[in-house]
């Protein structure tokens, strides 16, 4: 199945213009893109991901649900939409925009949803092999005020961590976000602070 | 300040039975240890400038800068944890020579927290927390946790006007839980001491 069957067209005639967005972005490569998918393809994601059990997870760091990885999953739309994440077509289309080589074997996916209280404080991702890190936001109708936004932090000329956001990113239904793994690729969810369910699908391609 | 201290953690007997308590479980929590005063303190330090201190890998909360109060209780609260006589009371609770290292007076509202990473202590040390924090509940986060490598094994909450004497090996590490928005604008104060080990 070609990927415009799940990408929107514009956004496969606009990869000259992502790339750019992406490479030159500041502080490290990343990206965020608004509907992203085919509306209908984001909306039955959405719906498949209901038949899913989350586990919650807890510790310093982090307060959320997350499911086991979708390697195993027996829900059919989400098996066709991780063949389509590993498809030749799109992982070439990822190549392009980031200018990188990804992995064919390895891939890493996984829901997330975030309740109210619930947050991801600051870390930078990195585990070795990790070479992209991919958010699909399929929340309805996400308020600023709802929090839950992503947030990306500025790093100094050490590489150390500052104090400040430089972007903060409100988790739009059918947005797509990517960012370079990286030893500065610091970011956080800030708490879900309503009692809308912040949900996600993520993961990485590797090296 | 030492006279304001409930009278019967004055008492030798009780003192006898803190100190066998320590022994056993190496923390003690000694509730309403203040008899009187501490509600003024408390709300002078409510309306005190605390400055944020942020590293988002490490912690995140506010701290009030020692060098700079001048509310002549607040300063007198702040002498007293770090004087002699302080230091004698703890030692004898703890039966333990101890030196005097560093005190911090924190605030921790909303969307504050301590991380894991943040710097640990490379020896063992006596860890006294004196807590001036709102009427807290476990649900808003805030929980002070200490762990090892391997398991969790001591929870402090928030309570007013508790004095905590914890020993806190080398190996065991801690870090305070995120506080979320049920906690609506409370906030945890506390005055943390630590004192070091003598040989």
């Amino acid at each position: 199945m070609s990927i415009s069957n799940w990408i929107n067209s514009n956004i496969l005639e606009n990869k000259e213009n992502i790339r750019k967005q992406f490479l030159e972005a500041n502080f490290f490569e990343h990206i965020s893109i608004n509907d992203f998918l085919i509306k209908e393809r984001a909306e039955k994601l959405f719906e498949a991901l209901k038949e899913e059990k989350y586990y919650k997870e807890e510790n310093d760091l982090y307060n959320f649900m997350r499911t086991v990885d979708f390697k195993n999953t027996k829900n059919k739309l989400i098996i066709e939409f991780r063949i389509f994440l590993f498809s030749e077509e799109f992982i070439s289309f990822i190549e392009d925009i980031t200018n990188s080589n990804i992995n064919r074997k390895v891939m890493d996916l996984h829901s997330l949803k975030l309740e109210n209280t619930n947050y991801l404080l600051c870390h930078d991702d990195l585990v070795l092999g990790r070479q992209f890190a991919f958010i699909f936001n399929l929340s309805k109708n996400w308020k600023e005020e709802d929090g839950g936004k992503l947030e990306l932090f500025e790093s100094d000329n050490k590489g150390e961590v500052l104090g400040k956001i430089f972007k903060s990113i409100t988790p739009n239904f059918n947005q797509f976000n990517m960012f370079k793994v990286q030893k500065i690729s610091y970011h956080q969810i800030c708490e879900v602070v309503s009692n809308k369910e912040r949900i996600s699908i993520g993961g990485w391609y590797h090296v | 300040m030492f006279k304001k201290i409930t009278k019967i953690y004055l008492e030798s007997e009780v003192k006898q039975q803190m100190s066998e308590f320590f022994d056993e479980e190496n923390f003690i929590q000694l509730n309403n240890f203040f008899e009187k005063d501490i509600d003024k303190i408390k709300s002078k330090l409510n309306y005190s400038k605390f400055d944020l201190k942020y590293n988002p890998m490490k912690y995140k909360f506010k701290e009030l800068d020692l060098k700079n109060i001048y509310d002549l209780e607040i300063i007198e609260l702040v002498e007293f944890f770090k004087s002699k006589e302080f230091l004698e009371y703890i030692e004898e609770i703890t039966q333990i020579d101890l030196s005097f290292k560093d005190l911090n007076l924190r605030k921790y509202l909303q969307s504050d927290f301590t991380l894991l990473h943040d710097n640990q202590e490379k020896e063992d040390i006596i860890e006294v927390i004196f807590d001036l924090s709102d009427n807290w509940k476990e649900e808003f986060g805030g929980i002070l946790t200490y762990l090892t490598k391997d398991e969790e094994i001591f929870y402090l909450s928030p309570i007013f006007n508790s004095l905590t004497i914890l020993y806190k090996p080398e190996y065991l590490i801690k870090y305070l839980k995120y506080i979320n928005n049920k906690s609506k604008g409370k906030n945890i104060i506390r005055f943390e001491i630590k004192f070091d080990i003598e040989d």
